[in-house]
């Protein structure tokens, strides 16, 4: 009983999430076009950040990781460092999504609330997928996450992009995940457990099916995190999803699949090692991406290939398998949330009414909305891994990685590739700042709301300020993992 | 009396999940679609049962009822997009649904 009470104080910023979450619910069924709804969640976003932020103190309590429920899940320690990324991400991905709504004539506030609900569970599935210790918490983690994925995806029910975007995302996502849970029954066939601190290691050393369902399981992860055979999804989801839901999409459920897979290899580190695969798929994903993304003419589609670029990049550097790498893995997804953050959010607003993201119709946008094409500019040159911004921190700790594990030739081909994807940011850069707009196409952006000009601009100056003195998030990162991922490489 | 093995299990279990997914990878209709993965959740869920009674421990039944609310979520979200496309083009062929390319 002692136990149980422990864990509930333990996982309160939790169980703060949920309770909300639930009441929100029925204040938005009670008063549907309530304002306040979406406020009160981001509000309950940011207090569940705090509360589960690892302040230092003199023994470093806040930095061993402990699990709790019989060790299904994992709190403090580097699991609180995901619990805090993501409810910010949840947070600031509503205050773009809220006035987008409010600005679209068909909706206003109808769905804005039921977006806000959907956000907090969305959130909730993602924590819980990134501090599983437990296999049926990975699966239920991930099924939440992506059950509330497929609504926002297809939000906007009158609109057919949405409508496609939404059941093409749905049935795909669905069939990975009876991958993956076909995956998880095998290993629980083969280990005799479930739980990553139970599982019968020697039983697994050269058991048929823990091949097969290790093999399943990297199926529905590499879905999720959209890496290259299982990647084809996303340009369309991307492109017909609205846009600052594909902003919380495309940074949230990524990162937090990336990290419940890292979790999942950890566990797994003892049996025989999946890095050749992971490299081999990490190169296809790298070169697949880059190329296909110069291809593109819509913006949208350009970012979705250019997150299956940077899939790539984190998978290089998981694939290398040491302690370095890992938490590679952990900071590349932090500064690829902030920046494509901002650029979905900078995104959907200059988009307008029109819904078109086609290169045609950004051309010149420098001339209508100096600061949004400025914003975007930095955005696209962050993501292209250009220094003063943080994507550079970023690709520099995958690449030193890979090169530490002697993995030269895959990191060499990813330098390559990375200067590939530079042709493509450039270009859009070129196309919104050089290029007089087309009379034909004008059109007028949105005008942004005191939420989104102040959720954009913290995402920009933490790109910039964290770009240039990103140490304390290194040093963080560095602490966190040490203490509490049991990991010897 | 004739008792089935674990294996015999398996193999059913193999057979329906991969049935389940030669339907999705070939059909064309949503609803279908739809089946089919329903059919491959409910094959593992087979050989959870299977596993769990073979080892002795409740593990894997415990996980067929998560995997039974999960399905039924799921199918509650599909119909409900299904039933939003129907209203905007009348029908839920998926060759038809190509605003962009697959």
């Amino acid at each position: 009983m002692e136990n149980l009470t422990l864990d509930l104080l333990q996982s309160l910023p939790l169980i703060l999430l949920l309770v909300m979450a639930l009441f929100l619910m029925i204040a938005e069924a009670i008063d549907r076009k309530s304002v306040v709804v979406p406020y009160i969640g981001i509000v309950a976003l940011l207090v569940s950040a705090v509360l589960e932020f690892p302040f230092d103190d003199k023994n470093g309590d806040m930095y061993r990781s402990v699990a709790i429920y019989n060790g299904m899940l994992k709190v403090r320690g580097i699991a609180s460092l995901f619990h805090v990324i993501l409810c910010l991400t949840g947070a600031f991905a509503l205050s773009f999504v809220v006035p987008y709504l409010r600005k679209l004539k068909e909706f206003k506030d109808d769905i804005t609330g039921e977006i806000t609900v959907l956000t907090i569970f969305a959130v909730i599935g993602m924590i819980l997928l990134a501090n599983a210790n437990d296999l049926i918490i990975t699966f239920i983690g991930l099924e939440t996450m992506s059950v509330c994925l497929y609504i926002m995806a297809g939000s906007l029910k009158t609109r057919k992009e949405s409508n496609e975007a939404g059941i093409k995302y749905f049935l795909l996502g669905a069939f990975a995940s009876a991958f993956l849970l076909y995956g998880i029954a095998l290993i629980y066939g083969a280990s005799g457990s479930t739980n990553y601190n139970k599982m019968n290691m020697a039983l697994l050393q050269n058991s048929p099916l823990f091949f097969a369902g290790t093999g399943l399981i990297l199926v529905g992860f590499l879905f999720k995190i959209s890496a290259f055979p299982f990647h084809f999804w996303a340009p369309d989801v991307y492109q017909g999803a609205p846009t600052p839901m594909v902003g919380f999409m495309a940074t949230a459920s990524k990162s937090a699949s990336f990290w419940g897979l890292m979790l999942f290899i950890v566990a797994m580190s003892t049996v025989p090692k999946l890095n050749t695969l992971l490299q081999i798929i990490a190169v296809l994903t790298m070169i697949w991406g880059n190329f296909m993304a110069i291809r593109q003419t819509n913006l949208k589609r350009v970012l979705a290939y250019s997150s299956v670029a940077h899939a790539g990049y984190v998978l290089l550097a998981m694939a290398s398998h040491s302690n370095m790498g890992f938490q590679a893995v952990v900071f590349y997804m932090i500064a690829y949330t902030l920046m494509n953050l901002a650029t979905f959010g900078v995104i959907s607003l200059i988009e307008g009414e029109k819904f078109s993201t086609n290169a045609k119709e950004l051309q010149g946008l420098y001339y209508q909305k100096p600061a949004y094409a400025i914003i975007l500019s930095m955005c696209m040159l962050a993501l292209s891994g250009i220094p003063p911004f943080i994507g550079f921190i970023g690709k520099y700790q995958v690449f030193a990685a890979a090169i530490k594990a002697d993995m030269v030739v895959p990191a060499i081909i990813g330098i390559i590739t990375s200067v590939v994807s530079a042709f493509y940011y450039l270009s859009v850069i070129r196309r919104i700042c050089f290029i007089k707009p087309d009379e034909k196409y004008l059109h007028t952006p949105f005008v942004a709301d005191g939420l989104s000009y102040t959720a954009l601009g913290i995402l920009v100056f933490a790109i910039v300020v964290l770009g240039c003195y990103p140490s304390p998030v290194l040093n963080l990162v560095n602490k966190l993992y040490l203490y509490s991922v049991a990991f010897i490489g | 009396m004739f008792e089935p093995s674990l294996n015999l299990y398996l193999v059913v279990s193999a057979i329906l999940f991969s049935i389940g997914m030669i339907g999705v990878l070939t059909r064309k209709n949503a609803i279908i679609l739809f089946m089919c993965v329903e059919m491959m959740l409910n094959a593992v869920n087979l050989s959870l049962v299977a596993f769990s009674s073979y080892m002795g421990h409740s593990t894997g039944q415990m996980m067929v009822f998560f995997v039974m609310c999960v399905a039924a979520a799921e199918a509650v979200v599909g119909l409900a997009m299904l039933i939003a496309i129907f209203r905007n083009q009348q029908n839920v062929d998926l060759t038809k649904i190509n605003l962009f390319k697959w």
